[in-house]
C-alpha cells in the first residue's frame, strides 16, 4: 500500500502541470457556476441556468481532452523514459505500477470535477433545484472523463502514432456523439462505463506483457 | 497471462469502439436522410363534425368549420439545429431522462403571493408538498433580497404550520401541469389511486374517491408531449359580412388609421395568404392564387381538400369538378363570385366574419386526465369524480402507436364554442413521424371523426430527395443484422421518443418500422423492407466466407473461426472491421509438404500437419588446421 502511494505521489509530480491545468480550470468554473446560479430569486426556473450549463459544456469536453492526454502521456512518457524498466528492478511489480497510474488519473478527474460538482451540491441545497438533473450532470461528467482517460493509457500504449492519432480522433468523436445522441441517461451511462471498463484490462494486457 | 484471455479482451474492446463509431455514422445517415426526403404533413378536416344544428349547411355559409392539424417539424431536426436556439434544444434534448409526460420534477406549482411569491415542492423524503414564501425585500443597495419562509406543510390529512407524520404521506404524486399560478392543485397519488385537490388559500384538502384498478393515469392538465412537433387549430364556419357590417367596420378602420379599406384592396391577388384566398373562394389555379394561377396543373391546397382527400378541380370535390379548376363554392355570395371572375380586379373587400365564437383549449370546470392507454377523461375540479372516456388516441394510427407511449408526440385540446364544452381532439404523430391521426370526439366522448394521413415528399423526386433516400437504404443494409432483428422485436416497445435517440436499437429505421406494423405499411414498403433484409443478410454471409477462409489460411482454431463466422452474420461490416483490426500478425511461409503458405510459430503445418523438415546437421569431414 505504502509503495503505491508513494507511486501515485511520483506520478502527480510528473505531471504536475496537468494537476494544475485542471484545478485551475475546476476552481474558475466553481466561480463563474456560483455567479451564474446568481441571488436566490424565487420566480427562477427550479432547473440549473444556463449560463452554468454553458459553462459545463466548456470545461467538461476541455477536461476529456485533457484526460486523453494525460493517459497517453502516462504511458507514452513511461515508456520513452523507461521508468518502469527502472521501477521493476525494485520493489514495485508491474500491478502496483499500472494500479498507481489509474488511481493518479483518477485523482486527476476528480480535482477537475470536484470544485464544480460542490458549488452544484451546495445551490442544491439552497435553492429548489432538480436534484436528478444536477446528479445526470456530475455522473455523466465523470464517466465521460473516466472514458476518456481510459482511451487515453490505449494511445499510449500503441506503437505507431498515426494509428494513435486516426484511433483517438475517431473514439473521442464517437464518446462525444454517444452522450449528444442518447443524452444523459441510464443506458448512456451504462455504455460509458462498458467503455471505461473495457479500456482497463485491455491497457492492463498490453502493459503486463509490454517490453520494459 | 494467457495469449487467448488477451486475444478476447483485446477483440472485444476493439469490436465496442468499432460499433460505436460506426453506428454513431449510420445514426446521422439515417438522420439526414429522414429530415431531407420529408415534407408536409397535416390532416385538414372540413367541416370539423364540431359544430351541431344545421349552420355548417347554412347557404349564407361560405367557409365550413375547419380542423387543421399539422407537423411542425420532422424529429430528425432535433438533432440539426431548432428555432430556439442550442441551448433549447439542448435543454429539450439533451437531458433525455426528462423527456415524455412522466418527467416530474419536485417543484410543483408556483404562485403570486400577497408578500411575494409562494413555491410548492414536494419532498421525496417527507411524502409531504412544502410551501415556501418568498417576501421581497429592498436593501440599502436598492438590490432586491428575499425572504423565505416555511408556511406549510401538507399531507394527505391535511395542513399544518410544523412538519409531522400525523399529516401522512403523498406516494409519488402526480401533479397537474397546467398549476403554475393558481393557488389549488390537482394531485393524483398513484398508490391510493385517487385525486386530492389542495386549496392552499383556505388551506383545505379535499379528496375524490378511488379512481377503477384497471386505470393507470399517466398526466393531468395540459395533455401534450412533444407539442411543439403539432400544432391544431380549429376555424369556426364564416359567412360574408352584411353591407352594414362592412360600412361599420370602413368607419373603425379610418377611426384607427385614417383611411378606409378602399385603399387596402389587394387588387392583383398577390400578398394574400391562403386563407384570404380561400375566404374569398379563389382556388388553386385560378388568377391570383398563390397555388399556381393559370398552371395547367393546378397544386391542390391541402386546406381545401375534403375529409376523403378529394381536391378541388377533381370528380366529388364540393368546390367544383374539372381541368383548370374553377373551383367556386356553389353557396358562394354573387357579388364574390363576379369579383372572382374578373381576376380579382373589380368587386368589394368583403371579409368573412365566424358564425360562432370558439377556440380550442383547455377544458372549463374540468382537467383532461390521459391514461397509459391513450384514454382521456375529464375530471371534475370540485368533486373529483372522473368523467367517462371522452375522447382517445386515434383508431386509425398504426397498431403500435395509439398509446401515449408508442407515440411521438400528441395533444389533447377541448372546443369550447361560447362557453359550452362542445368536444375534445386528440392529435397523434406516429413514433416514426411519418403519420399523423386525428380524432375528433363530441362532448359525450362519441367519436365524430378519425382520419389520419401519411407524410407526402418534398417536391417529388429530385436529386436530392433521391440521394437522401438512397443514403438512408444504404444504411439500412449495412445496419448490423442482430440489431435490426432487435429492433425489430423490441423497438416497438420502446418510448417513442427515446427511440429517435437510440444509437444501437434503432426501431426507426426503414426496415424495422415498416416491417414492425403491417397494417400502416403498404405491400411495397413491406416488400423493399424484406429485400433490404435479404442484402443485408448476404453482406453477412459474403463478409462470413471472407473472414472464415482468411482465418483458415492463417491457421485459426475451428472454434474461433466457428466464433467469428456467427459474429459476422450477427454484426456484418463491424465483425468484419474488428477481425481485421485483431487478426493475428503472423508471418507465413510456403510448405515443403503442401506448398501452401503455413505458420513458422507452430509445429506441424495446419493445413497438411506436416513437421518442419529440418535438415539433418552433419559435422563437416574437413577441418581447419
Amino acid at each position: 500500500m505504502r509503495s503505491i502511494v508513494i507511486l501515485i505521489k511520483r506520478e502527480i509530480e510528473d505531471y504536475a502541470i496537468l494537476y494544475v491545468i485542471a484545478a485551475l480550470a475546476s476552481c474558475a468554473a466553481a466561480v463563474f457556476s456560483y455567479l451564474g446560479y446568481g441571488p436566490l430569486d424565487p420566480r427562477s426556473s427550479h432547473e440549473v441556468p444556463r449560463e452554468v450549463l454553458g459553462i459545463l459544456l466548456f470545461v467538461v469536453p476541455s477536461l476529456a481532452i485533457l484526460a486523453v492526454l494525460l493517459g497517453a502521456i502516462q504511458m507514452a512518457g513511461d515508456r520513452f523514459m523507461r521508468i518502469s524498466s527502472f521501477l521493476v528492478t525494485l520493489r514495485p511489480t508491474r500491478g502496483q505500477i499500472f494500479w498507481a497510474k489509474w488511481l493518479a488519473g483518477l485523482i486527476w478527474i476528480m480535482l477537475g470535477l470536484l470544485p464544480m460538482f460542490m458549488v452544484h451540491i451546495y445551490e442544491l441545497t439552497q435553492r429548489d433545484l432538480d436534484a436528478a438533473l444536477t446528479g445526470a450532470l456530475m455522473l455523466g461528467s465523470f464517466l465521460l472523463l473516466l472514458a476518456c482517460y481510459g482511451l487515453g493509457l490505449q494511445l499510449g500504449l500503441m506503437m505507431r502514432k498515426s494509428h494513435a492519432l486516426v484511433s483517438a480522433t475517431a473514439v473521442m468523436l464517437g464518446l462525444s456523439m454517444l452522450l449528444v445522441i442518447m443524452g444523459l441517461g441510464r443506458d448512456s451511462y451504462l455504455l460509458l462505463l462498458l467503455v471505461s471498463m473495457l479500456f482497463m484490462p485491455r491497457a492492463w494486457c498490453r502493459f503486463k506483457s509490454f517490453s520494459l | 497471462m494467457k495469449t487467448s484471455y488477451r486475444y478476447w479482451v483485446n477483440v472485444m474492446t476493439t469490436g465496442f469502439l468499432v460499433l460505436l463509431v460506426f453506428c454513431v455514422s449510420l445514426f446521422w445517415c439515417r438522420v439526414y436522410s429522414q429530415a431531407f426526403a420529408r415534407e408536409r404533413l397535416g390532416v385538414h378536416l372540413s367541416p370539423s363534425g364540431l359544430v351541431t344544428g344545421d349552420i355548417e349547411k347554412d347557404p349564407n355559409t361560405v367557409v365550413p368549420s375547419r380542423l387543421v392539424c399539422e407537423r411542425e417539424r420532422a424529429p430528425e431536426w432535433i438533432f440539426l439545429g431548432s428555432d430556439g436556439g442550442f441551448d433549447d434544444w439542448w435543454y429539450a434534448n439533451f437531458m433525455r431522462d426528462r423527456l415524455g409526460p412522466q418527467a416530474r420534477s419536485v417543484q410543483v406549482s408556483s404562485a403570486r403571493h400577497e408578500d411575494g411569491w409562494a413555491k410548492r415542492a414536494w419532498q421525496p423524503k417527507t411524502g409531504q408538498i412544502v410551501e415556501t414564501l418568498f417576501a421581497e425585500r429592498k436593501t440599502k443597495e436598492r438590490t432586491i433580497r428575499w425572504d423565505q419562509r416555511v408556511n406549510a406543510y401538507v399531507g394527505p390529512l391535511g395542513f399544518s404550520e410544523q412538519q409531522t407524520e400525523a399529516l401522512g404521506r403523498f406516494h409519488d404524486p402526480q401533479v397537474a401541469n397546467d398549476a403554475a399560478g393558481k393557488h389549488t392543485l390537482l394531485i393524483y397519488d398513484r398508490k391510493e389511486r385517487c385525486f386530492f385537490r389542495l386549496d392552499f388559500a383556505e388551506q383545505s384538502i379535499q379528496q375524490g374517491p378511488e379512481i377503477p384498478s384497471a386505470m393507470s393515469i399517466l398526466q393531468m392538465g395540459d395533455l401534450s408531449k412533444n407539442k411543439e412537433f403539432l400544432s391544431t387549430s380549429w376555424y369556426a364556419p364564416q359567412r360574408l359580412e352584411t353591407e352594414q357590417e362592412r360600412e361599420e367596420r370602413i368607419k373603425k378602420r379610418q377611426r384607427s388609421y385614417g383611411y378606409g379599406m378602399e385603399e387596402d384592396l389587394v387588387t392583383e391577388g398577390y400578398g394574400m395568404d391562403s386563407r384570404m384566398m380561400e375566404a374569398y373562394g379563389i382556388g388553386p389555379g385560378m388568377p391570383g392564387s398563390p397555388y399556381g394561377g393559370g398552371s395547367e396543373e393546378p397544386m391542390i391546397d391541402p386546406m381545401m381538400m375534403d375529409p376523403n382527400g378529394i381536391g378541388p378541380g377533381q370528380p366529388g370535390s364540393p368546390y367544383g369538378e374539372g381541368p383548370g379548376g374553377l373551383m367556386m363554392d356553389p353557396r358562394m355570395d354573387p357579388r364574390m363570385v363576379e369579383w372572382i371572375r374578373g381576376g380579382g380586379r373589380r368587386g368589394n373587400d368583403l371579409e368573412r366574419v365566424a358564425i360562432l365564437q370558439g377556440r380550442l383549449s383547455a377544458p372549463r370546470g374540468m382537467i383532461f386526465v390521459l391514461s397509459t392507454s391513450g384514454a382521456v377523461h375529464g375530471l371534475d375540479e370540485e368533486t373529483l369524480q372522473l368523467s367517462p372516456a371522452l375522447g382517445r388516441f386515434s383508431r386509425r394510427m398504426r397498431v403500435k402507436a395509439n398509446t401515449p407511449k408508442s407515440a411521438l408526440a400528441y395533444q389533447v385540446k377541448a372546443l369550447h364554442i361560447g362557453q359550452e364544452y362542445a368536444g375534445c381532439v386528440v392529435s397523434t404523430l406516429a413514433r416514426d413521424g411519418k403519420r399523423l391521426g386525428v380524432a375528433v370526439f363530441d362532448k359525450t366522448g362519441i367519436t365524430v371523426s378519425d382520419s389520419s394521413s401519411g407524410y407526402t415528399l418534398r417536391h417529388g423526386m429530385t436529386a436530392n430527395v433521391i440521394t437522401a433516400i438512397a443514403l438512408g437504404r444504404v444504411a439500412d443494409v449495412l445496419n448490423p443484422l442482430g440489431l435490426s432483428l432487435v429492433s425489430l422485436a423490441y423497438g416497438a416497445n420502446s418510448e417513442a421518443m427515446l427511440s429517435h435517440r437510440s444509437l444501437f436499437i434503432s426501431p426507426n429505421a426503414f426496415a424495422a418500422s415498416d416491417v414492425q406494423v403491417f397494417d400502416g405499411a403498404t405491400a411495397d414498403r413491406v416488400a423493399m423492407a424484406v429485400f433490404l433484409g435479404v442484402l443485408s443478410l448476404l453482406m453477412a454471409i459474403f463478409l462470413a466466407w471472407l473472414i472464415n477462409r482468411d482465418a483458415a489460411r492463417l491457421g485459426i482454431p475451428r472454434s474461433t473461426r466457428n466464433a467469428w463466422t456467427w459474429t459476422t452474420l450477427a454484426f456484418g461490416l463491424v465483425a468484419y472491421i474488428t477481425y481485421h483490426l485483431t487478426r493475428p500478425k503472423l508471418s507465413l511461409v510456403t510448405c515443403a509438404n503442401c506448398g501452401r503458405l503455413r505458420r513458422v510459430d507452430q509445429g506441424q503445418c495446419h493445413l497438411c500437419d506436416a513437421t518442419w523438415d529440418v535438415p539433418e546437421l552433419e559435422a563437416p569431414a574437413w577441418r581447419v588446421v
